[in-house]
């Protein structure tokens, strides 16, 4: 095989690799915006919401 | 979203105030997580008859169709979710939450899943449960397609106990399994599927 053939097509093979790696990530990270787990970044929220059902500021929504 | 939780009455997709029913405020159902040892069972007092998950929706009034698919749907939640309780935030209460915590601001409508197991087995635990950001959606059908998603996993995982390891694996999609998964999705959506 002609060795600028076989350094070509190794670049292609790793760049296409790199490519299918870069779009599993972005669509990963675009699934973890979407359902994101509530940690400890949102421990306060959590609290707040909490809170304002133990004060009766919130009711649970009623079906009509 | 205008609503009055004092008296029991929210605004349809016209803004006109409905009546509502109340819902049944616990289920018969038992909830016996495998996840979950007798004595964190027992510590918990009723852990058997208490609802799963309370359900919070953070809205700020936003005019599109995506907001406009979840407050339509609202009834569709507490119905498929054995009845766990559903707390609408006026959009006052939503304003001020987006103002204490900003990070929230662009991914509102944000419908919040607050497991009660979470609290009440692990109190060092940092999870508590896990939101869906309705705002970072763009089409309604891509929003009522997420909406299903995220109501089928909480029905088929609402008993389980370590629900967090679920989200990772279906939801984030994690490991080589997930990874192929994301690769068939992508594929089924270029060519239409």
């Amino acid at each position: 095989m002609n060795p600028v053939a076989e350094v070509l097509s190794t670049v292609f093979g790793v760049v296409l690799v790199g490519a299918i790696a870069y779009e599993i990530s972005q669509r990963r990270k675009r699934l973890r915006e979407l359902y994101n787990v509530l940690d400890a970044e949102d421990k306060h929220v959590v609290a707040d919401l909490d809170m304002m059902v133990a004060n009766g500021q919130l009711a649970p929504y009623v079906i009509g | 979203m205008a609503e009055d939780n004092k008296t029991g009455k929210a605004p349809d997709s016209e803004g006109r105030a409905v009546r509502l029913i109340k819902p049944k405020p616990k289920t018969t159902e038992s909830h016996d997580a495998p996840g979950l040892s007798t004595e964190s069972q027992s510590s918990a007092g009723d852990v058997a008859h208490s609802p799963r998950f309370h359900f919070f929706l953070i809205d700020c009034g936003w005019d599109g169709p995506v907001p406009n698919l979840i407050r339509n749907n609202l009834p569709m939640i507490t119905h498929l979710q054995n009845n766990d309780p559903l707390f609408v935030l006026t959009r006052e209460q939503s304003d001020q939450m987006l103002r204490k915590y900003p990070h929230l601001i662009g991914k509102d409508p944000v419908l919040l899943a607050r497991d009660l197991y979470a609290s009440r087995t692990d109190a060092e635990s940092e999870y508590h449960g896990f939101h869906l950001n309705l705002g970072l959606i763009k089409t309604e059908s891509e929003a009522l397609a997420t909406i299903r998603t995220f109501l089928n996993f909480l029905a088929c995982h609402r008993k389980g106990g370590n629900i967090e390891k679920h989200i990772q694996e279906q939801l984030h999609r994690d490991g080589i399994k997930g990874a192929i998964e994301v690769l068939r999705v992508g594929s089924e959506a270029m060519v239409g599927g």
